[in-house]
């Protein structure tokens, strides 16, 4: 088995599900010395309903002004009442509205990280719309790491969830629907193991 | 409306209700938008800090390019 804790591998697309050392990648809290050497984020699978969403709600105007729109529901007179203006500012609110949905959702998911460094593991949790949340423990407190994957979609897109107990009082950590669970499980004990190694030296 | 020379209510003509409405319903969601544009710059701005990547640019710029398109609008509606 080789030792894969010193990454020869560089990760350079930013949008990367699972990005190993990857560049132009350092945390505000990062210490001297310490590398990213894991970034995962949820597979990219889980944007499919938002952006169907978004889709969706970008065909609102479109649907409303078609045959089967507000004619259909006999309620076209509404758009006779108000001004044209009117109209037109609230369709332009209305895709403005939609483009902000969409930035949300890619940001939320861009953002939703968990990072493992040669001395820690950081989880940082962005939740709709604007709760933060951050938990980190050192890599030397990290216990167990296991992962599970299960699931029609999950074994065909290799995605699952990755656990992370640890020493303590400190909090568990974990990441749900992580692409290819196996490489990262592997990546983190071999971490866990160098450092184990480092210890003792 | 209330006339305060003859002390007496009189009911305003329905275009000028519905021109109010439409108004205060425009207004209203504009204001909502801005108020999203600036907490997706300032999330964007504090989530970049914590977390510093390539996409570093391009998320800021586009959440300040909405912000700007809001207030774009806004301007538009004003002056239109």
């Amino acid at each position: 088995m080789p030792d894969n804790t010193t990454s020869q591998e560089h990760t350079t697309n930013p949008l990367a599900a699972l990005a190993l050392a990857p560049v132009k990648t350092f945390m505000e809290v990062q210490d001297k010395g310490e590398n990213v050497e894991l970034l995962i984020r949820k597979h990219p699978a889980v944007n499919v309903p938002w952006m169907i969403g978004t889709v969706l709600l970008a065909a609102v105007p479109t649907l409303l002004f078609s045959p089967f729109g507000l004619e259909y529901l006999g309620v076209s007179g509404i758009i006779e009442v108000v001004s044209e203006k009117t109209v037109n500012m609230f369709i332009l609110l209305w895709y403005l509205f939609v483009f902000y949905y969409g930035l949300q959702n890619a940001i939320l998911w861009f953002f939703n990280v968990l990072i493992v460094t040669n001395e820690r593991v950081v989880d940082l949790d962005v939740t709709w719309p604007f709760h933060r949340a951050v938990s980190e423990t050192r890599i030397s407190q990290v216990q167990d790491v296991s992962f599970k994957q299960g699931g029609f979609l999950a074994s065909i897109l290799n995605y699952g969830g990755i656990y992370i107990q640890t020493a303590g009082i400190e909090q568990n950590i974990e990441i749900r629907k992580a692409p290819n669970p196996a490489l990262i499980h592997d990546k983190i004990t071999d971490l866990v193991a160098a450092n184990e190694r480092g210890n003792d030296v | 409306m209330f006339d305060i020379s003859s002390l007496t209510f009189s009911i305003p003509p329905l275009s000028e209700v519905i021109a109010d409405v439409e108004g205060i319903v425009i207004v209203g969601f504009w204001i909502i938008l801005l108020l999203f544009g600036v907490q997706l710059v300032q999330q964007v701005r504090l989530l970049n800090r914590f977390l510093h990547t390539a996409m570093y640019w391009i998320w800021f710029g586009l959440a300040l390019t909405y912000l700007f398109i809001i207030l774009g609008v806004g301007l538009w509606y004003v002056v239109a």
